[in-house]
C-alpha cells in the first residue's frame, strides 16, 4: 500500500492543482458577495476547507500508530509521521486565515472562545508530537511512545468540532456544520475548496510518506557502512 | 480587500512552500542513495 500512495503521488499533485483552479474559479467567478461583511468574507473558501484534512491527518496519526504498536511495521510509523506533519501544516493554515478574517469582521485577531483555544491546544498537541519525532530519531522506543501520544491526541478533536455547539452561544463561530444552510454558490465553492485541499493532503501526504521511506534506507546504509 | 489577498497569499505559500522543501528532500535523498549504490 505504502507503494502504491507514493506512486501515485505524481497523478495527485496534478489533479491538486487542477481542482485548486476550478475552486479559485469559483471563488471569483461562483460564489456570491455576502451582503454584510463584502467581499472580505471570500476568506471562508480558504479558512474552512483547511480542517478536514487537518482532522484527517491527526486520525491517520493515530491510526498508523495503532498499525505500529499492533504490527511493529515502521511503514504505519511512517503513515502517522507524514499524515502528522501534513495535518499541522492545514491546521497552521486555518490559524493564520482565520484572524485574517477575524480581525476585519470581528474587529479581533483572536478572541479566547472555546473553538479557538481548543484548536490552538490541537496545534499545540501535534506541534510536541512532531518535535518528539525529530529529536527522538530511529528507536523503538521512541516510535512506541510517539504512537501512543498520537492515539490519545485525537481524543481532543470530537472536542474541538464539537466546541461551538457545547459553548452555547458564547462563540462568535456559526454552527455546525459550516456549509450548511448556505446559497447554493457559497456552499458548491466550499464543498469544491474541501475536495481541492483534501487532493493537496494526499499529494503532499504522499510525498511526505517517500521522503520518509528514503531516510529510512539512508539510515539503514549509514548503519551498514 | 487586503486581508482577502493575505489569507490566499498565505495559503498559496504553505502548500508550494511545503511542496519545495519535500521535493529538495527527496531530491537530495535519492541522490544521496543512488551515488552510494553506483
Amino acid at each position: 500500500l505504502e507503494q502504491w500512495i507514493i506512486r501515485s503521488a505524481r497523478l495527485s499533485g496534478w489533479l491538486a492543482l487542477a481542482a485548486l483552479a476550478g475552486w479559485l474559479y469559483m471563488v471569483v467567478a461562483v460564489a456570491p458577495v455576502e451582503k454584510i461583511q463584502g467581499v472580505v468574507q471570500k476568506i471562508f473558501y480558504a479558512h474552512v476547507p483547511c480542517w478536514p484534512p487537518a482532522y484527517l491527518g491527526f486520525v491517520l496519526t493515530a491510526v498508523g500508530g495503532i498499525g505500529y504498536l499492533a504490527t511493529r511495521r515502521e511503514s504505519w510509523d511512517r503513515l502517522a509521521l507524514a499524515s502528522a506533519e501534513v495535518g499541522v501544516l492545514f491546521c497552521t493554515l486555518g490559524l493564520i486565515t482565520g484572524p485574517l478574517w477575524a480581525k476585519p469582521v470581528w474587529g479581533e485577531w483572536w478572541v479566547w472562545d472555546l473553538r479557538l483555544t481548543s484548536t490552538l491546544i490541537l496545534w499545540f498537541i501535534y506541534l510536541a508530537y512532531l518535535f518528539l519525532r525529530a529529536f527522538a530519531f530511529g528507536s523503538d522506543t521512541a516510535r512506541t511512545f510517539a504512537s501512543i501520544y498520537g492515539i490519545l491526541g485525537t481524543a481532543l478533536i470530537p472536542f474541538v468540532y464539537l466546541a461551538v455547539d457545547l459553548a452555547q452561544g458564547s462563540t462568535m463561530h456559526p454552527s455546525n456544520p459550516a456549509s450548511e444552510g448556505l446559497p447554493a454558490g457559497m456552499q458548491s465553492t466550499v464543498l469544491v475548496g474541501m475536495a481541492a485541499y483534501l487532493l493537496v493532503f494526499y499529494y503532499l501526504a504522499s510525498r511526505r510518506l517517500e521522503v520518509a521511506v528514503l531516510e529510512a534506507r539512508e539510515e539503514e546504509r549509514q548503519w551498514a557502512t | 480587500v487586503g486581508y482577502l489577498i493575505a489569507a490566499y497569499l498565505v495559503v498559496a505559500v504553505g502548500f508550494a512552500g511545503y511542496a519545495f522543501v519535500l521535493e529538495r528532500r527527496r531530491r537530495a535523498l535519492t541522490r544521496r542513495l543512488s551515488l552510494h549504490q553506483g
